[in-house]
């Protein structure tokens, strides 16, 4: 088991210190899918440490191309709201669509 | 106020025949206007023209919308200034679902994008005011729809998009009576939220205006505005037609 746990998207959005972060992650695509990465549910966790922030996420796979890509947009956006970040990569409980993320894809029918 | 869509004195000519013979109308945010006239009186070249259609040329007079005048400019900068058209007859296009094209219209509108998990919310909320299936945004767009479907997918468009100037050019012909008040709610949930919004609702019918009360009623005839009126010019029309109308023009 990784020492992180994966929190809901309502959890996390419902804290108010989270509000410009998850605002900035947003904007930050899956290039493959041409969904942000929030919507797609890879954000686990938001752990602030004064300006200290870790970001907890996963990709849709290990494998993932984009991997590096992502992370870069997420450091960067971040550290411009004036963050020292650290990207936490966890794949237990490996990324699995929500129905709605389903539907978003157009893969439900 | 410089807020109002103003046409003064437009002429339009399709194919080199003159269809629009000066038409002057101003329509502030906040009224519906209604638009009747018989077939081939120039109503659908009035919407076409004011939402940019290639073929409908202005030949004379202007379009200013919050005094700007838009006669000269794309169809996707006049809706980015906020003017909408719902088409009489919505194409079909296989391949791309109701819901990916009303993202790409809204962000393309916005000029920015908006995150996929708050447009399907928004999505979601403007497809139960239609009583539409959540299903429906995962059909490819228009793509086997019925008339009704149609008209309720244009509907739903505008709801997304918030317009301040919608022009309805037929949106109730080919409705049956239920499919008719849900659209015609979809239009007064539209007219009263947010900003106030300006509506053209082009009708043959009487009976979206039992539904939807229009601020101005006017009738076209020939390529001009010949009467000009409150509801009660529509019921007079319901009842004896346009000949009324056409004859005192002639004298």
């Amino acid at each position: 088991m990784s020492k992180y746990s994966k929190k809901s998207i309502s959890e996390m959005d419902s804290k108010e210190e989270n509000k410009k972060i998850i605002a900035e992650l947003k904007t930050c695509e899956d290039p493959e899918l041409g969904i942000d990465i929030w919507s797609l549910g890879l954000i686990y966790d938001i752990i602030h440490n004064d300006k200290d922030l870790q970001i907890v996420m996963t990709f849709t796979s290990p494998m993932c191309p984009f991997g590096p890509q992502i992370v870069e947009q997420i450091d960067k956006k971040l550290t411009e709201l004036g963050y020292v970040v650290n990207v936490e990569l966890v794949f237990n409980p490996a990324w699995k669509p929500s129905e709605e993320v389903k539907e978003m894809l157009g893969f439900s029918g | 106020m410089k807020d109002k869509l103003v046409i003064k004195n437009l002429h339009v000519s399709v194919d080199g025949k003159e269809i629009l013979k000066g038409v002057d109308l101003t329509i502030k945010p906040g009224e519906v206007h209604a638009l009747m006239g018989p077939n081939g009186s120039g109503k659908s070249t009035l919407a076409n023209a004011l939402m940019g259609h290639p073929k409908y040329k202005i030949t004379k007079g202007s379009v200013l919308l919050d005094g700007k005048d838009i006669s000269e400019i794309s169809p996707d900068k006049r809706a980015k200034l906020g003017l909408f058209l719902s088409f009489q007859y919505p194409k079909a296009i296989p391949g791309l679902t109701v819901s990916s094209f009303l993202r790409t219209a809204l962000n393309s509108i916005r000029g920015k994008k908006i995150a996929v998990i708050d447009f399907h919310k928004l999505l979601r909320e403007k497809m139960a005011q239609l009583k539409m299936d959540r299903k429906f945004g995962m059909r490819y767009l228009n793509d086997g729809f019925s008339g009704g479907e149609k008209k309720r997918a244009e509907i739903l468009q505008m709801l997304v998009l918030e317009p301040k100037y919608c022009i309805l050019d037929e949106t109730d012909s080919g409705l049956d009576i239920d499919a008719l008040k849900t659209v015609a709610a979809g239009i007064n949930t539209l007219k009263d939220s947010g900003k106030p919004k300006g509506i053209l609702l082009i009708t043959h019918y009487y009976r979206i205006l039992n539904h939807i009360t229009p601020d101005k009623v006017h009738v076209m005839v020939d390529g001009k505005i010949v009467k000009s009126g409150d509801k009660e010019l529509a019921q007079q029309i319901e009842e004896n037609g346009y000949e009324l109308i056409e004859v005192a023009k002639n004298e």
